[in-house]
């Protein structure tokens, strides 16, 4: 539930049994709070196979899951990690994978990225550790779908590897807005 | 002082006395915290009227207000959710609705723009939720940070001539010192 303006909070040590103890003479005026109620920014981390990078023109990844009605999905900052396997991916050069909100209602004109990274860095031969940019468009702002998810997909449907075999970590730092 | 990992947290109504009660057999162990301390982002949230929409290119609407003397506000996010009516707003595409402690200056100082474009933005016939671009901004500046300045909204181009829907712009943001 939203933590009303103006709530007072007091911090007690772990150990401390809080049960009923929050305010002794006024039981009824208190609430117990999950940290996700403070608004704070929550992380997730996501391990994606080689198939899944193979299939990604046609299957965008889901990071994470519909927030419910009413709400979408913020990205605030992601990296993206691929350690190397035997054999590099051959995507082509200045096409974009990105973090978007699904389904996309500016597909099939453009994907409404919240963040990038140019996908010929996946065709290396070593370990790669990368954050993702701000999309920054300057021809749009990103598109908030209510109820969405926060995929991982490509530009469009014509960027596509055909080989590779190294699994990829991507870690997302979000925030729920309604 | 930095809360400690683990500490719970009981919020009780902004009414309650608080004071020696938090754990009434535990005093020693008890600390009061702020919500600034927990380092929340702060929300701002404000609905525009069609006529505040229609005249944004000459009265910026405050959308998050003044900090307080020695304080400076950050925006981390910001959304706009148009509640379409009936009559789509005709702002041209590329217009930037912009953020700013400094509406119509020179320099805009933004730290949050709405792109309006032709598939997502303010000018929609359907309810649209868009993300401001937060970070690419000024080409030749940074943005200024004003001592207790409120942050407005303003269109620094012309602005649209017909229109009727309402719009809620939310502000996540934080008070640097």
């Amino acid at each position: 539930m939203p933590i009303p303006a103006g709530t007072k909070f007091h911090g007690v040590s772990p150990s401390v049994d809080t049960t009923n103890r929050g305010s002794v003479v006024a039981n009824s005026n208190r609430d117990a709070y999950a940290i996700e109620d403070f608004g704070l920014p929550v992380i997730t981390v996501v391990d994606i196979t080689p198939a899944q990078i193979l299939a990604l023109n046609t299957t965008p990844i889901e990071l994470v899951p519909p927030q419910g009605e009413g709400k979408a999905i913020v990205v605030l900052s992601a990296s993206i990690k691929m350690t190397f396997n035997s054999v590099a991916y051959n995507f082509d050069d200045d096409d974009y994978l990105g973090l978007f909100m699904y389904p996309c209602p500016t597909l099939p004109s453009y994907v409404s990225f919240q963040y990038f990274v140019d996908s010929i860095h996946f065709n290396s031969s070593s370990d790669i550790w990368l954050s993702f940019l701000r999309w920054g468009n300057i021809f749009s702002s990103s598109s908030l779908v209510d109820n969405g998810s926060l995929v991982f997909g490509v530009e469009s449907p014509e960027i596509v590897a055909t080989v590779g075999d190294s699994p990829i970590q991507i870690t997302v730092e979000y925030m729920i807005v309604t | 002082m930095p809360i400690p990992p683990g500490t719970k947290f009981h919020g009780v109504a902004p009414g309650v006395d608080t004071t020696d009660r938090g754990s009434k057999t535990v005093q020693t162990l008890r600390d009061a915290y702020t919500l600034e301390e927990i380092n929340v982002p702060l929300i701002a949230s404000t609905t525009l009227s069609s006529a505040q929409v229609l005249s944004l290119d000459t009265t910026a609407v405050e959308v998050v207000p003044a900090p307080g003397v020695g304080n400076k506000v950050v925006i981390l996010s910001a959304q706009m959710k148009l509640f379409f009516n009936s009559v789509p707003f005709n702002y041209i595409v590329g217009t930037e609705l912009t953020i700013s402690s400094a509406p119509f200056g020179l320099y805009l100082f933004s730290q949050a723009r709405f792109v309006n474009s032709n598939l997502q933005g303010i000018s929609q016939s359907y309810n649209d939720w868009s993300l401001a671009n937060v970070g690419r901004l000024n080409t030749w500046t940074s943005s200024q940070l004003v001592d207790n300045g409120p942050m407005y909204l303003f269109s620094p181009e012309q602005s649209a001539t017909v229109g009727d829907s309402t719009v809620q712009v939310n502000v996540q943001y934080k008070i640097v010192t």
